[in-house]
């Protein structure tokens, strides 16, 4: 199989699971956006006390900080969802068709191959890395939505796989 | 008889004249007629023969070792004794010469008949002498116009004696200029004075040749004349005082023996073998003295010289003057004892300047080596100086003595209180108290430094009093504060004097903080930071210095203040503490604020402050963080299972329905 097909279907697989998960997390970060704010805002607030400024600055720079993520931080997880994940889709992609021929397999078992692989890169490791004490821990929305978000990495190789062994 | 006797004397005549020889020629030797004078000079030399017959066309020659001779020759010889002259030069002078002469004649007259001439050879030996050729030379050095002596020294080449006479040209000889005796090697000292350059001895000798002729030589011979060497004159001292006689030895040594007279002016002193001293008395008048110092010689000859010594303006260490006492007392009567010291009789005007002298002016003392006069005094400037001009034997020399005045406080001024506080009115009381008899006292009094008040004038009694003056002092004034004043009287002797001092007090002033706590947030929290804020006002009215503060209490300084160095008066700074409390509850913290002031005075300001902890910040609700953190993960990993189970069995199913596909 010609690699440029599968940069082709990587970009237009990764486009909508990137789409598809920047909805999740826009979802998510709605249903804690007010605890997410004054995360941010002690956060700042703590630092810039400890470095010895006078409070009055320490709440102007927290402030700051509070203003900047509402303006910056919503357009930042749209865009950045939908830029990881047709990077992470075109490489999957490329992979995919170089080694097509090679796996003895339907294009649903390749799918489930590279669905499990990236589970492994993008999911696992929030049940394995936890956040340091000292610091306080960010709100976190529901469960739900992190599910959706393993759904979505899971489906997107199998349809880029499916879209692959249809073309071909 | 007298014939008998006659006839015998004709027989023996007879005799002899028939029994004698026949002889027709015979040489009879040679000898000097002139001698040669030196070696290669030419004599003339006699030969002698005896012809018994005339001989025609003679020659004579012959020849000589160390001689040569030239040949001789004549018309005719004979008969009888024959004598030729032949000139012959001597080789040298002193020795023997052989000879061989030769006599040839063409013919010889025998009667009427001239026969056949005849040759001889004879031989002989002759000496040349020697002749008197005496070198003559003086030995010596003159100085001209010294006398000197000098030797003589004649020789010769072999022995004679003779006579030797010395005259002299452009010198004299003293003493004996004859001498008589052997000329061969002789010594002959001579003191001669020259008076030329070119002077020279003519030497005048007399002898005889070996032929017995008297010989007169003459030999001029020159002197060695040098000019007078120049002799070494020091004087002492090397140089004079101004306006001053004074004796100074003047040492004149020459470096040859000479004799004669040294003179300067009036004084002579005799110059035996080159050196005579003699002291003679100069005056110093500037800028130098040439003392004309005459040396005349024995011989008559004079030189001059000039003795220059420099003048100085010098006083004479041996003038002097002392004055006591040194220190005078400003407007008073001051006897003042002067003593004047001179050598010899003197004279001593002594004349007052910055002070009033009582009595005739200028005071004249005399005296004898020393002289005392007392003279009273009144001190009018800080320094009187006495001028005494000193006339005495070494000239006129001036001195001057300056004595100090002090100025003797008239008055005694006090204040009291001498401790004022800042920042208020005080009333202070003067005391002024005369110290001598014054009268007509007025005190005025102006302020200095740091005081505020009015110039004032105040009359006293007699006697003096106390004045009070109500001054301000500033509130930002600490440490000295001045006040002056000025005292005007009427001394006991009349005069109208003046005195003037400051007194010095003390204004006591001091900083004084104000401190006002606050913690930023009002309710901190256990485990986070906080402010804690003091407030330091400055209510004195100086600054504070060196201000620290320190904090006590159960919490921990996260962060602390920089210094704060000084703190001006009437004005304020925070000094901000980052502090956080570990555990919540009510701390009690200690603020203790220390400051000084100028003088090093150091104070403590004490505060306490009680702040409520509260506990740590609560978790997120449930509601707003969901089940984040440890409730989320079983879901997300039953899910990540899952769909890994799906994978699973997708891919098994995949690669079985490949295989069949394959094998159908």
């Amino acid at each position: 199989m010609k690699l440029s097909r599968g940069l082709l279907w990587g970009l237009v697989v990764g486009l909508a699971v990137g789409l598809v998960v920047a909805v999740i997390s826009y979802m998510g970060l709605m249903e804690v956006w007010d605890a997410y704010l004054n995360y941010i805002y002690q956060v700042v607030y703590s630092t810039m006390v400890k470095t010895g400024v006078t409070p009055a600055e320490a709440e102007r720079s927290a402030q700051l900080a509070v203003n900047i993520t509402k303006q910056w931080l919503i357009p930042s997880i749209v865009i950045g969802a939908v830029a990881l994940f047709i990077i992470i889709f075109i490489v999957l992609g490329v992979v995919m068709a170089a080694t097509w021929e090679r796996l003895k397999m339907m294009w649903y078992g390749k799918g489930a191959l590279f669905a499990v692989a990236l589970l492994m890169i993008l999911d696992l490791p929030r049940l394995l890395v936890t956040p340091p004490p000292d610091l306080p821990r960010p709100p976190t929305p529901s469960v739900i939505y992190s599910v959706l978000e393993a759904v979505a990495h899971f489906v997107g190789p199998l349809a880029l796989a499916w879209l692959l062994n249809k073309a071909k | 008889m007298r014939l008998l006797f006659l006839l015998l004397a004709v027989f023996a005549t007879a005799q002899g004249v028939a029994l004698a020889p026949q002889v027709d020629f015979l040489f009879l030797g040679a000898q000097w007629v002139d001698l040669p004078k030196y070696g290669g000079d030419a004599g003339v030399l006699k030969l002698s023969f005896y012809l018994a017959y005339q001989h025609v066309d003679v020659s004579i020659s012959f020849s000589c070792r160390g001689l040569s001779p030239e040949p001789v020759r004549a018309a005719y010889a004979g008969p009888g004794v024959y004598e030729a002259l032949v000139k012959a030069r001597a080789h040298g002078l002193g020795t023997t010469a052989s000879c061989t002469v030769v006599f040839k004649s063409r013919y010889v007259a025998k009667g009427d008949s001239l026969v056949e001439g005849v040759e001889k050879v004879e031989y002989f030996e002759v000496g040349v002498p020697h002749y008197p050729d005496p070198r003559v030379e003086a030995l010596g050095r003159l100085y001209l116009g010294l006398r000197g002596r000098v030797v003589l020294r004649v020789s010769d080449v072999y022995a004679y004696n003779g006579s030797l006479e010395v005259s002299a040209s452009g010198a004299r000889v003293l003493g004996a200029s004859t001498y008589v005796g052997s000329l061969h090697n002789l010594s002959l000292p001579l003191e001669v004075v020259a008076f030329d350059p070119s002077a020279a001895l003519t030497v005048l000798i007399k002898t005889r040749d070996a032929l017995g002729r008297e010989v007169a030589v003459s030999r001029a011979v020159p002197l060695s004349v040098s000019t007078r060497p120049v002799p070494n004159i020091t004087a002492s001292p090397r140089w004079l005082r101004a306006g001053a006689y004074e004796a100074v030895d003047i040492s004149v040594k020459f470096p040859i023996p000479v004799n004669g007279t040294v003179s300067v002016g009036r004084w002579t002193a005799p110059l035996v073998n080159g050196a005579a001293s003699l002291r003679v008395e100069a005056y110093g008048s500037p800028p130098s003295v040439a003392l004309p110092l005459v040396v005349a010689y024995d011989t008559g000859a004079v030189d001059r010289f000039e003795v220059d010594l420099p003048v100085y303006q010098m006083a004479d260490p041996e003038v002097r003057v002392e004055a006591e006492p040194a220190l005078l007392v400003a407007n008073e009567v001051n006897k003042v004892t002067v003593a004047v010291y001179a050598p010899g009789e003197f004279t001593a005007q002594i004349t007052v300047a910055g002070a009033t002298a009582l009595g005739p002016q200028p005071v004249l003392i005399r005296g004898v080596g020393s002289a005392r006069a007392v003279i009273e005094v009144v001190p009018s400037g800080g320094v009187v100086t006495l001028s005494v001009d000193v006339a005495y034997r070494g000239g006129l020399d001036r001195r001057a003595v300056n004595l100090l005045t002090r100025q003797r406080a008239p008055v005694e001024v006090r204040a009291e209180p001498l401790e004022v506080s800042a920042g208020g009115r005080e009333k202070l009381r003067i005391y002024v108290t005369p110290l001598a008899n014054l009268s007509e006292l007025r005190v005025e009094l102006y302020p200095v430094s740091g005081l505020v008040f009015a110039q004032r004038s105040y009359r006293l009694a007699e006697g003096g009093g106390a004045v009070e003056l109500e001054v301000d002092v500033p509130s930002d004034v600490l440490g000295n504060v001045a006040l002056g004043y000025r005292v005007y009287y009427t001394a006991p002797s009349g005069a109208y004097g003046e005195y003037a001092g400051t007194i010095y007090l003390l204004a006591l002033q001091r900083p004084r903080l104000q401190v006002d706590l606050s913690v930023v947030p009002e309710s901190p929290r256990a485990g986070s930071p906080f402010y804690l804020v003091a407030r330091l006002y400055n209510e004195g009215g100086v600054e504070a210095r060196d201000v620290a503060v320190q904090l006590a209490g159960g919490v921990r300084v996260v962060r602390q203040p920089p210094p704060l160095g000084s703190l001006p008066p009437q004005s304020s700074r925070d000094v901000m503490f980052t502090l956080m409390a570990d555990a919540a509850g009510v701390k009690n913290v200690t603020v203790a604020v220390r400051y000084s002031d100028r003088l090093g005075r150091t104070y403590q300001e004490v505060r306490q402050i009680a702040i409520l902890i509260n506990a740590s910040a609560p978790a997120a609700p449930p509601t707003q963080m969901g089940e984040g953190g440890g409730g989320s993960r079983p879901l997300l990993a039953a899910t990540l299972t899952a769909l890994t189970a799906v994978a699973a069995a997708l891919i098994i199913i995949g690669v079985r329905r490949s295989r069949v596909a394959r094998r159908s």
